[in-house]
């Protein structure tokens, strides 16, 4: 059973009284432990899906299960609580948390609630962590003191930190040099294999979309590609938008 | 309460190093004021009934009035012993006892003359003259002399007169007969206050011969307690023992219901509309002779109270919008708190908590100031002969701040701070994540 059916999803946004298309009714499915890739171009949705899926965005029609459950008609608290429980967020600038060091950045998702992981084995999971992403010595450090690379190492620890099913990283790359950039997707997919977590993230990159084991490409919000370790799995969207370019 | 959201509160506060300051600083000097006010009318009562007590010899009293056969009303207790006997009953602790009689004499001495009143108290065994003058010239023996007369250092200065010089004293007996008297200069004492200055003491039993009363009466009991505060309770506790005794006792109760009129001044002016047989008793505390000084304090109270709100209305616009700049600088971090699990209610916490320990800090340090402050202005010092030296403590000011008054100020300051944030904290809980995240600053 996929981890995530995004099953007919639109989006539109308003800006005054122009409604402005952001996803066209778009379907796709997700296999747990998959290292996915949603590529496209600037404006092309991949952020809305994100968002999402991340549940931090209703859609406008259209439904989206997760790990089986419909997060249609959830209330803001249990959408808040489903993403704590279920979900790991990556963000392009890094959004850690200023006033907190490495350690405290990483362990903060732990203090919002009930996770899978038990109490007594926190400390040791962040330190493992922590030693995952090559930031032992750079424990006591606040965000301004890190590097770019640094800085986005502790966020996967962070997004890793309450074990869940899915990471969504958002152009995780897009404010690091290509080395460094090439180093968190490695470290991505690393902890995908390790842990098998379900990575989704977002880039316009072709080098970082080829490590993906399965890719979603968007194009005017709508899917033009999807294709699973080398297998078209759904080309529909395609056709249309070829014809409609 | 989260933990980790209220150590951010306490770190957000320090991010904006100089903001905080200037806020915790505007809340500080509204508590230093407010704090300074409330202290002074705490001290302001206290300073009066001390000053007063000292006056009169005591902090409850007993009184006796009774009408001559010409129909002349005295002041005069005849027989004490019920009256200690009631005391006795009543089961309330004194310090001490001070019978007491009194009139106004004009002083005389080589040409020079002066009026004042002279206040006549067994000298030899009283334990307060010794405890609260201080003698510039004269003798502590002295004061056994049968006519004794101990005067502050301004009056002996006035009339130009020494220890041992004899001084002629002009007065009038309790009927209204003329009468004169002789006071051997004891002993001259330091105007430690307004009041010591005005004081002048004699032999009790001379003074009473002088004035028509016999060796064993007198005017008035002062009651010396050990804290002022306890005067009500004896006093009343000693009214339903006189009572008991079946002394006639004039109503305490008696008061007008607007507060034009002290408890005291009631009562005098129920004895000039009534007519009685015997002694009739007065009893009465320091307070009822100073409820007025009570208004004054409630009026700087009220005012204090006024003060505050006014001036943190002003201060804690400028939280509200402090707050609300500082939610849109924190917008993403708002956005990733929500995306990461931070319910709603927690973002909003989280901007209380911070405004709770922005008022908290303010206000302490509020009241450090006010306490250096208040300290600082007790070492001021006033004119022996100034009137302001009644609301003083020894020509200095003196500040009690009540315990409850300062934890009120520090809720009302907490209370006005969080209703102040309480809507920019709401409007960052209600962001829509996505919007927040996507916020470019």
């Amino acid at each position: 059973m996929p981890i995530i059916q995004v099953i007919d999803v639109k989006k539109d946004y308003y800006l005054g009284n122009v409604v402005v298309p952001a996803l066209r009714g778009i379907s796709f499915s997700i296999e747990r432990g998959d290292f996915v890739s949603i590529a496209g171009p600037s404006g092309s949705g991949k952020s809305t899906i994100l968002n999402i899926i991340g549940l931090i965005d209703v859609p406008t029609s259209g439904e989206l299960i997760i790990d089986g459950k419909n997060t249609k008609g959830l209330s803001d608290k249990e959408l808040t609580r489903f993403r704590h429980e279920i979900l790991g967020f990556i963000f392009q600038s890094f959004n850690l948390i200023p006033v907190l060091n490495v350690y405290e950045n990483i362990e903060f998702p732990l203090l919002l609630g009930k996770t899978q992981v038990p109490k007594s084995e926190w400390k040791s999971w962040i330190e493992f962590l922590i030693g995952e992403v090559g930031l032992t010595e750079w424990r006591n450090h606040k965000p301004n003191e890190l590097s770019g690379g640094q800085r986005q190492r502790v966020a996967i620890a962070r997004a890793l930190v309450t074990k869940p099913s899915i990471v969504l990283a958002d152009e995780p790359t897009a404010n690091l040099d290509s080395t460094t950039g090439e180093q968190i997707i490695d470290l991505m997919k690393k902890i995908n294999r390790e842990l098998e977590t379900t990575f989704i993230f977002s880039t316009h990159d072709a080098k970082i979309v080829n490590i993906a084991d399965h890719v979603i490409r968007l194009r005017d919000g709508m899917v033009i590609e999807n294709r699973r370790s080398g297998e078209d799995i759904f080309e529909e969207n395609a056709f249309t938008a070829s014809a409609e370019n | 309460m989260n933990v980790v959201l209220l150590r951010i509160a306490a770190r957000n506060l320090m991010r904006q190093r100089k903001r905080t300051m200037l806020l915790a600083g505007a809340i500080a000097f509204g508590i230093m004021i407010v704090t300074i006010i409330n202290g002074f009318a705490g001290s302001f009562v206290k300073n009066i009934s001390d000053n007063f007590s000292y006056l009169m010899g005591g902090h409850v009293f007993v009184s006796g009035s009774e009408y001559t056969p010409s129909g002349k009303r005295i002041s005069i207790i005849r027989d004490d012993s019920v009256i200690m006997q009631a005391l006795e009953d009543s089961g309330q602790k004194w310090v001490s006892l001070q019978k007491t009689s009194q009139t106004i004499a004009t002083l005389i001495f080589e040409g020079k003359s002066m009026q004042q009143t002279l206040t006549g108290i067994d000298l030899s065994h009283s334990g307060m003259i010794k405890e609260r003058l201080a003698l510039v010239d004269g003798n502590w023996d002295n004061i056994s002399w049968p006519n004794a007369i101990i005067i502050s250092q301004s009056i002996a200065k006035k009339l130009n007169v020494l220890p041992g010089d004899v001084l002629v004293a002009q007065l009038q007996t309790i009927t209204g007969q003329n009468n004169v008297g002789e006071f051997r200069v004891a002993a001259i004492t330091i105007d430690s206050s307004f009041v010591g200055s005005m004081m002048t003491y004699v032999q009790l039993e001379y003074l009473n011969s002088l004035i028509g009363l016999g060796k064993n009466e007198y005017m008035s009991l002062g009651i010396m307690l050990e804290r002022l505060e306890k005067s009500g309770p004896f006093a009343n506790a000693l009214y339903t023992s006189m009572k008991g005794m079946g002394l006639n006792l004039f109503d305490r109760s008696t008061k007008k219901e607007d507060g034009s009129m002290t408890p005291f001044q009631a009562m005098l002016l129920e004895q000039k509309t009534e007519q009685w047989t015997g002694t009739k008793y007065r009893l009465y505390t320091i307070d009822d002779v100073l409820a007025q000084a009570q208004q004054i304090v409630v009026a700087l109270d009220t005012g204090s109270t006024v003060v505050l709100i006014v001036l943190f209305a002003i201060v804690m616009i400028g939280i509200s919008n402090t707050f609300r700049m500082a939610m849109y600088e924190r917008i993403r971090e708002i956005g990733t708190m929500r995306a990461i699990g931070v319910q709603r209610n927690e973002i909003r916490s989280m901007f209380l908590y911070e405004a709770l320990l922005l008022a908290l800090a303010g206000a302490i340090a509020g009241i450090i100031l006010a306490l250096i402050a208040m300290g600082l202005l007790t070492f001021i010092s006033f004119d022996p002969l100034s009137p302001v030296f009644l609301i003083l403590k020894r020509g200095h000011f003196s500040f009690y701040v009540p315990p409850l008054r300062a934890i009120g100020n520090i809720l009302l300051i907490a209370v006005l701070t969080l209703v102040a944030v309480y809507a920019p904290a709401n409007a960052a809980a209600k962001l829509p994540p996505a919007e927040a995240l996507r916020t470019v600053k």
